[in-house]
C-alpha cells in the first residue's frame, strides 16, 4: 500500500511540473474521464439533476454547480500533500479575487481561471487514478467544508452529497458557464436573494462583485432584502453598476441592518451625494467596520469629501476606509476618526478582559468561602486571594485550567451547563481536607456583610448586542417603550426556559420510592420545557 | 445602618433577630452543636437541625417523623444541585442571597421542595421584579405550577396589559388550554377591539389543529362576542372553519346572534349551566359575574376598551386630557419636569414626545449645551428622560417620519439667536441623535408635519425676519428637499394639522401683524386653497386632527388688556371645532385653564388609567 501510495505522490509531482501544459490539456482531460466512469454514475447523476432542475433554471444549476466544485476541489488535492502548496486553501483564494475584483474587473476573469485550472488537472489525474478512492473520499473530507460560498445549504450533508455525485457533468459544463459569465462570479443571484429574503444562515457572505447586467431591481431588491436580515457580514457589489439611487436606499439599509461589518462598492456611479448620504446612516449604524468606495465614475467633489468627514465624527465603530480623499483637510480628519475608534475598540476589548477577569476573580473567592465556609465577602475585604494551589493542595478545587474555561462571549444558553460540571468536580473530597485547612483555625471576627461590587453584571454586558434580549433585565427598552420597539424584542419562551433554568440531563435516578409528586418534579427538571407542564387550574 | 428608621416597638425585636441569626451563624462557623450533615452528591453541609426544621416544615416533619433520617447525623438529599442548597443555608444563617437569573429558577424549585417559606417570598419577588415580554409567559407557568398566586397574578397583569405583543410570541401559541383561558377571560386584556382576542385564540388553535378543535368551545367562552360588531361576527366568526361544522358551537353563537337582537336568555337557567357543565373552572368567573348568563353573552368591556380620543394639554405644571366628547376632563402626568418652552409630538403609534429647554453639561467640553427629551410613558404616568437634543433651539418644528424624529430649522440659543436650516433627527432603533441633511435655507418659527414618510416644512420666518411663502418637503429615503407650490400668504406661527389628506394652516403672523386667514393644502394635487377664516387673529394658534374633527384650541390674540386701551397680546384658552357642513367654526369651550402655555396634542389614552377632574 504504502508504495503504491509513493508513486501516486511522485505522480502528482510530476503533473505540478508540467502545470502549465494541463492548463490545456484539462478538456481532454475531463472528457476523458467522463467517458471513463461516467457510465457508472450517469443513473445517479440524472435523478439529482431532475431535483436541481426543479429548483433553479439552467443558468442557477450552472453557477451552483461551478461553486460546488471550486470548493470541493482543493479539499481533495489536499490530501496528496506534494500539491499542497500550490493549491490555495480556498478561502483565501476567494478573498485575494474579491480584492482584486474592484479595481480590474476583467484582469480579475484571467486571473481567476489561471489559479483555477492547476486545481482541476489536479484532481483529474487524481481520479482518473483512483476514481473510487477519491469518491470513497469525498464524503468525509466534504463535511470539513466550512461555509465558504453562499451557495451552501442550511443542510451541508444532504447538498455535499449531490456535489459528489455531480461532480462529472459539471466539469463537463466548465466552459460554457465559462462564456455566460465572463466576470467568473459564479453566485447564482435567485437562490440567494431567496436566503438572504429568508435569512438564511448560512449566508454569511454575499459577493456580486462584477456580475454583468445584473438588473437594478435585483439590486434593490438585495439591498431591502438586507434590511431585515441577521446574518450576512460581508456585502460586495462591486462593479455592478451601483447609481445613485441604491446608493440612497444601501444608506437606509445601514440604518436598520445590524449584522453587516463590510460594505465594498467600489468601482460604480455613485456621486457624492449618494456616498454622503451612506455615512448620514452611519450615525446610527454601529456594526459596520469597513467601508470601500474607492474608483466611483465621478469625482465626489470637495463639499462631500467635506460633509463625509464631519458626518462621520458621529460613528464609534467604523475602522476602515476604502476611499482616497482628494483633500488633505478632510483626509487628515477621517483619518484620525478612524485612529480614535481603533483606540476606542482596543479600550472596549481591555476593559471587556478586566471584567471577566475580576468576574473570574470574584467566582474564585466565592468558591474559596464556599469551600472553606467563610463569610461571604470576607476574602474580599481581606484582599487575600490564596493561590490557587493551595485549595488544589487540599483536593478542593480539580487542578486545572478549567477555572478560566468560559469564554468571554459564552452565550448565555450554554452556560448553565459547563458551570455544573465544574461544581461538581470542584470538590472530590472535603471532608479529609478540613481538618489539615490552616484558615479555618483562625479565629475571624464575622464581619458586617459587605454589598458585593461584583454582583451586578457589567452595565455594558447589556448593551452588548450578542446578549439575547429576552434576559431577565429589569429596565428593557421601556424608554422608548410603545409598540415600535417592542416587538424588537422580540420575546422567545424556549430560550427563556433555557436561560432561566440550567437543565442538568444526567440525574441519578433516585433510590427512594417516588411520590407522584417527585415525580411532577423530576419530570419538569428534566425536561426541556422546563415548568411548562399543564397545571389544573 | 438601618437603625434610623426603626420604629421604637419593633427596636427589641429587631436586636434580639440580629442577634439570635448571628450567634447561630457563629455557632456554625465554630462547629458547635452541629448535629446535622446535610450529604448532597459529595458535598456535605453541617448545619443544624433546630434551625433547619425552624425555618421548613419539610425538615421539621422529617425531624419529629419516625423515619430512620430523623436519627442519623447524616442527610442525603437529592434533586438538588449542592451549590443551590449551599446557597439556601447560607441564606438561612445569614439572611444573604444572591440572585441571578440563572440560579433563581433552581434556587425557587428548591425552596419549593423543601418547603422554606423566606426563601420562596424572595424568589417571587425576584421574579416579579424581573418581569420583562421574553419572560413573562415563562414566568406566568412557573407561577401556576408552583402554586404561587402572587407570581401567577402578577405575571398575568403583566401580559395582559401587552397582550398584543405578547400573542405575538410564538410561545403563546405552546400554552395550555387552561392557561390561555387564565389570560383571556382578563377583564384586564389590553385589547381596543374583541376580534383581537378572537384571533389570538384562532391562531393559538390552528398551531395544533388536531388537538385543540376539541378545547375550542369551551375556550369560545372566554370570548366576549357581545363586543365584537355583528358584520365581523357573521362574516369572520360564525364562518371561520373551525366553528362552521361544529353543531355545538353553532347553538351556542346563536345565543349570541340573539343576544344581538336583544334577547337574552333567561338569567336563571340552571338547566343551561348544567348542561354545560364540563365549561370548567375557567368560566366560572364570567358566569358568577353575569349572574346565571353564559359566559359566552359576557359584555363586561376589556380594560383596553376603554381607551378614547383626548386633548392632550402638557405644559410645565402638569399634564391635562380633554374628552371634547364627553366635556370631561382627566389628569394625566402630574409632573412639572416639562420645560416651560418646547414643542411636542405624539407618533402615529400614539408615544407622546416633548422637546426643548436647555440642559448645561459641564463635561462636555465641545458641546456644553442640549435640549430636553422626553417621552410619556402612559403606565406610571411619567415623563421619561431620553437622550438629550444636541444642538439646542426654539421655535423649531417637530415630527416624525419612519423611525426617526425630526428636529426641523428654529432659531438657537446661543447668542446671535441666528435662524437655523439645520435638521436634527434622533434615530428610535439606536438610540441616538444625527443630523440629517440641511433644509435649503433658515427658517424659524414655521410649520412641520410629516405625511405618509414625507416631512412638509411650511411657511416662518427666514434670518431677516421676513415672513415667507416658502414650502418644502424632505424625502427620507432620496434624502432630499423639493420645493412645493408656495403658500398664498406669507406668513409664521400659525396653527398648522394633517386632516384627511390635506394640511390646514390657520391663522398665524403676517408681515402686517396677526391674521385670522385660513388656508389648505390639497398633497395629491400641490395646490393652496382659500379656507374658512378663523373667528378672530391669533398667532401661535394649537390645531389638532382628532377623531373625524378639526379643533383649534388656544392661542393668542391682541385684546385690550384691564390696564390700558393699546392692545396686548393675550393668550386665550379656548376651543374650537370646526363644523365642516356648515363650513364655520363653533365654540365649545370658552375656557379651560389647563391649555395656558401648554402644547396640544391629539391622542388616544385609556381612561381607567386616569383620575377624572
Amino acid at each position: 500500500m504504502e508504495e503504491a501510495e509513493k508513486k501516486e505522490k511522485e505522480e502528482n509531482t510530476e503533473t505540478v511540473e508540467y502545470e502549465e501544459y494541463e492548463v490545456i490539456e484539462e478538456v481532454i482531460v475531463e472528457e476523458a474521464v467522463d467517458g471513463a466512469d461516467g457510465e457508472e454514475i450517469i443513473e445517479e447523476i440524472i435523478e439529482e439533476i431532475i431535483e436541481e432542475v426543479d429548483e433553479s433554471d439552467e443558468k442557477g444549476k450552472e453557477v451552483e454547480v461551478k461553486d460546488e466544485r471550486e470548493v470541493n476541489l482543493p479539499v481533495n488535492t489536499e490530501s496528496q500533500e506534494n500539491i499542497d502548496k500550490h493549491v490555495s486553501p480556498p478561502e483565501t483564494n476567494t478573498e485575494t479575487v474579491t480584492e482584486k475584483d474592484g479595481n480590474q474587473p476583467l484582469l480579475d476573469t484571467v486571473e481567476q481561471t489561471e489559479s483555477l485550472a492547476p486545481k482541476h488537472s489536479m484532481s483529474h489525474i487524481e481520479e482518473k487514478e483512483e476514481i473510487k478512492m477519491t469518491d470513497s473520499l469525498l464524503p468525509k473530507d466534504a463535511p470539513e467544508e466550512p461555509e465558504i460560498n453562499e451557495t451552501n445549504d442550511k443542510l451541508p450533508q444532504k447538498e455535499e452529497r449531490k456535489i459528489n455525485k455531480l461532480k462529472i457533468p459539471k466539469l463537463a459544463l466548465n466552459n460554457i458557464k465559462m462564456t455566460s459569465r465572463p466576470s467568473g462570479n459564479e453566485t447564482n443571484l435567485e437562490s440567494t436573494l431567496d436566503k438572504i429574503r429568508n435569512n438564511n444562515p448560512s449566508i454569511t457572505e454575499v459577493n456580486l462583485n462584477n456580475i454583468e447586467n445584473i438588473p437594478k431591481e435585483m439590486l434593490l431588491d438585495y439591498v431591502n432584502a438586507l434590511k431585515k436580515n441577521k446574518h450576512v457580514k460581508t456585502f460586495s457589489i462591486a462593479n455592478t453598476g451601483v447609481d445613485e439611487n441604491i446608493a440612497f436606499n444601501l444608506a437606509n439599509m445601514l440604518r436598520e441592518n445590524r449584522s453587516i461589518t463590510t460594505l465594498n462598492i467600489e468601482s460604480n456611479f455613485i456621486t457624492g451625494k449618494g456616498i454622503v448620504a451612506i455615512i448620514r446612516c452611519l450615525q446610527f449604524n454601529e456594526t459596520l467596520t469597513e467601508l470601500r468606495f474607492h474608483n466611483q465614475r465621478h469625482m465626489l467633489g470637495h463639499h462631500a469629501e467635506m460633509e463625509i468627514s464631519r458626518l462621520l465624527k458621529a460613528n464609534n465603530t467604523l475602522l476602515k476606509m476604502g476611499y482616497h480623499f482628494e483633500q488633505p483637510g478632510p483626509r487628515m480628519v477621517v483619518t484620525n476618526i478612524l485612529t480614535r475608534n481603533l483606540d476606542r475598540q482596543r479600550q472596549l476589548r481591555k476593559e471587556e478582559q478586566k471584567q471577566q477577569q475580576l468576574k473570574e476573580q470574584k467566582e474564585l473567592m466565592q468558591m474559596y468561602e464556599n469551600s472553606l465556609n467563610l463569610p461571604p465577602g470576607l476574602l474580599e475585604m481581606l484582599g487575600y486571594i490564596p493561590p490557587l494551589e493551595f485549595l488544589q493542595q487540599h483536593g478542593l478545587v480539580p487542578p486545572s485550567s478549567e477555572l478560566s474555561t468560559e469564554p468571554p462571549t459564552h452565550n448565555q444558553t450554554e452556560q448553565p451547563e459547563p458551570k455544573k460540571q465544574l461544581k461538581h468536580k470542584s470538590i472530590p473530597k472535603q471532608p479529609s481536607a478540613e481538618p489539615a485547612n490552616p484558615l479555618r483555625d483562625v479565629q475571624l471576627k464575622r464581619t458586617p456583610k459587605k454589598r458585593d461590587p461584583f454582583l451586578e453584571l457589567d452595565p455594558r454586558d447589556d448593551r452588548r448586542q450578542e446578549r439575547p434580549s429576552f434576559q431577565l433585565r429589569k429596565t428593557p427598552k421601556v424608554k422608548d417603550a410603545g409598540s415600535g420597539e417592542m416587538t424588537d424584542e422580540k420575546p422567545n419562551l424556549t430560550d427563556v426556559i433555557k436561560t432561566l433554568k440550567p437543565v442538568p440531563r444526567r440525574r441519578v435516578p433516585p433510590k427512594v420510592e417516588l411520590t407522584p409528586r417527585d415525580q411532577l418534579l423530576n419530570e419538569i427538571k428534566k425536561s426541556n420545557v422546563a415548568y411548562l407542564k399543564s397545571v389544573s387550574i | 445602618m438601618a437603625a434610623m428608621t426603626i420604629d421604637p416597638a419593633e427596636q427589641p425585636r429587631m436586636y434580639q433577630q440580629t442577634l439570635l441569626q448571628d450567634g447561630l451563624c457563629d455557632l456554625l462557623e465554630n462547629d458547635k452543636f452541629v448535629d446535622c450533615v446535610l450529604k448532597i452528591q459529595d458535598k456535605e453541609f453541617p448545619c443544624h437541625r433546630l434551625v433547619l426544621a425552624a425555618s421548613s416544615p419539610f425538615f421539621k416533619a422529617m425531624f419529629l417523623s419516625d423515619l430512620e433520617e430523623s436519627k442519623k447525623r447524616e442527610i442525603v438529599l437529592k434533586d438538588v444541585e449542592p451549590g443551590v442548597m449551599g446557597m439556601i443555608l447560607r441564606y438561612l444563617y445569614t439572611s444573604d442571597i444572591n440572585l441571578t437569573e440563572q440560579n433563581v429558577q433552581d434556587i425557587f424549585m428548591a425552596a419549593n421542595m423543601y418547603q422554606i417559606p423566606s426563601i420562596f417570598s424572595v424568589c417571587v419577588s425576584y421574579l416579579q421584579d424581573k418581569l420583562v415580554l421574553g419572560n413573562c409567559l415563562a414566568i406566568f407557568r412557573l407561577g401556576l405550577l408552583l402554586d404561587c398566586p402572587r407570581l401567577t397574578l402578577s405575571a398575568r397583569e403583566f401580559i395582559c396589559e401587552r397582550y398584543q405583543v405578547v400573542v405575538r410570541d410564538q410561545d403563546f401559541l405552546q400554552l395550555d388550554p387552561s392557561e390561555l383561558a387564565l389570560i383571556i377571560t382578563s377583564d384586564s386584556l389590553n385589547v381596543e377591539r374583541e376580534e383581537l382576542v378572537f384571533e389570538s385564540l384562532m391562531d393559538w388553535v390552528k398551531h395544533d389543529e388536531k388537538s385543540r378543535t376539541k378545547d375550542l368551545q369551551e375556550l369560545l367562552h372566554c370570548i366576549r362576542f357581545r363586543l365584537i360588531p355583528l358584520d365581523y361576527f357573521k362574516e369572520k366568526v360564525e364562518r371561520h372553519q373551525y366553528i362552521r361544522f361544529s353543531q355545538e358551537i353553532k347553538e351556542e353563537l346563536d345565543l349570541v346572534r340573539d343576544a344581538h337582537r336583544g334577547r337574552l336568555p333567561k338569567p336563571k337557567k340552571l338547566s343551561r349551566d348544567e348542561a354545560k357543565g364540563g365549561e370548567g373552572s375557567e368560566d366560572e368567573e364570567d358566569g358568577d359575574e353575569e349572574g346565571y348568563l353564559p359566559g359566552i353573552l359576557n359584555n363586561n368591556p376589556r380594560f383596553g376598551m376603554f381607551e378614547i380620543d383626548l386633548i392632550l394639554m402638557i405644559n410645565n405644571t402638569g399634564t391635562v386630557a380633554y374628552d371634547p366628547v364627553g366635556n370631561e376632563c382627566f389628569v394625566v402626568s402630574e409632573s412639572t419636569e416639562i420645560p416651560k418652552n418646547h414643542s411636542s409630538l405624539v407618533t402615529k403609534q400614539n408615544q407622546v414626545f416633548v422637546v426643548g429647554g436647555l440642559i448645561y453639561n459641564e463635561e462636555d467640553k465641545d458641546d456644553p449645551f442640549s435640549s430636553y427629551f422626553l417621552q410619556f410613558d402612559p403606565v406610571s404616568s411619567e415623563w421619561l428622560g431620553m437622550p438629550s437634543q444636541p444642538n439646542p433651539r426654539c421655535l423649531f418644528g417637530l415630527t416624525e417620519a419612519e423611525n426617526s424624529i425630526f428636529v426641523v430649522g428654529g432659531k438657537e440659543l446661543k447668542e446671535g439667536e441666528h435662524a437655523l436650516d439645520s435638521v436634527m433627527i434622533y434615530d428610535r432603533q439606536s438610540f441616538k441623535w444625527g443630523e440629517s441633511d440641511p433644509l435649503p435655507y433658515e427658517v424659524y418659527g414655521h410649520g412641520t408635519v410629516s405625511h405618509k414618510g414625507l416631512v412638509y416644512v411650511i411657511g416662518g420666518k427666514s434670518e431677516s425676519k421676513k415672513c415667507m411663502r416658502r414650502v418644502c418637503v424632505y424625502n427620507p429615503t432620496k434624502f432630499e428637499w423639493k420645493d412645493l407650490a408656495p403658500l398664498k400668504t406669507a406668513r409664521s406661527l400659525f396653527g398648522i394639522s394633517i386632516h384627511k389628506d390635506q394640511i390646514f394652516v390657520v391663522t398665524g403672523v403676517t408681515d402686517a401683524g396677526l391674521t385670522c386667514s385660513a388656508e389648505v393644502y390639497d398633497i395629491a394635487t400641490n395646490k393652496w386653497s382659500e379656507f374658512t377664516e378663523f373667528p378672530q387673529e391669533r398667532s401661535s394658534l394649537n390645531l389638532i386632527s382628532l377623531g373625524d374633527f378639526l379643533y383649534a384650541v388656544g392661542g393668542f390674540a391682541m385684546m385690550p388688556s384691564e390696564t390700558s386701551e393699546e392692545p396686548v397680546p393675550t393668550e386665550m384658552t379656548d376651543i374650537w371645532r370646526y363644523d365642516e357642513a356648515e363650513k364655520s367654526w363653533t365654540g365649545i369651550l370658552r375656557e379651560i385653564s389647563y391649555a395656558e402655555g401648554s402644547t396640544v396634542l391629539p391622542v388616544r389614552l385609556n381612561t381607567l388609567r386616569l383620575t377624572k377632574l
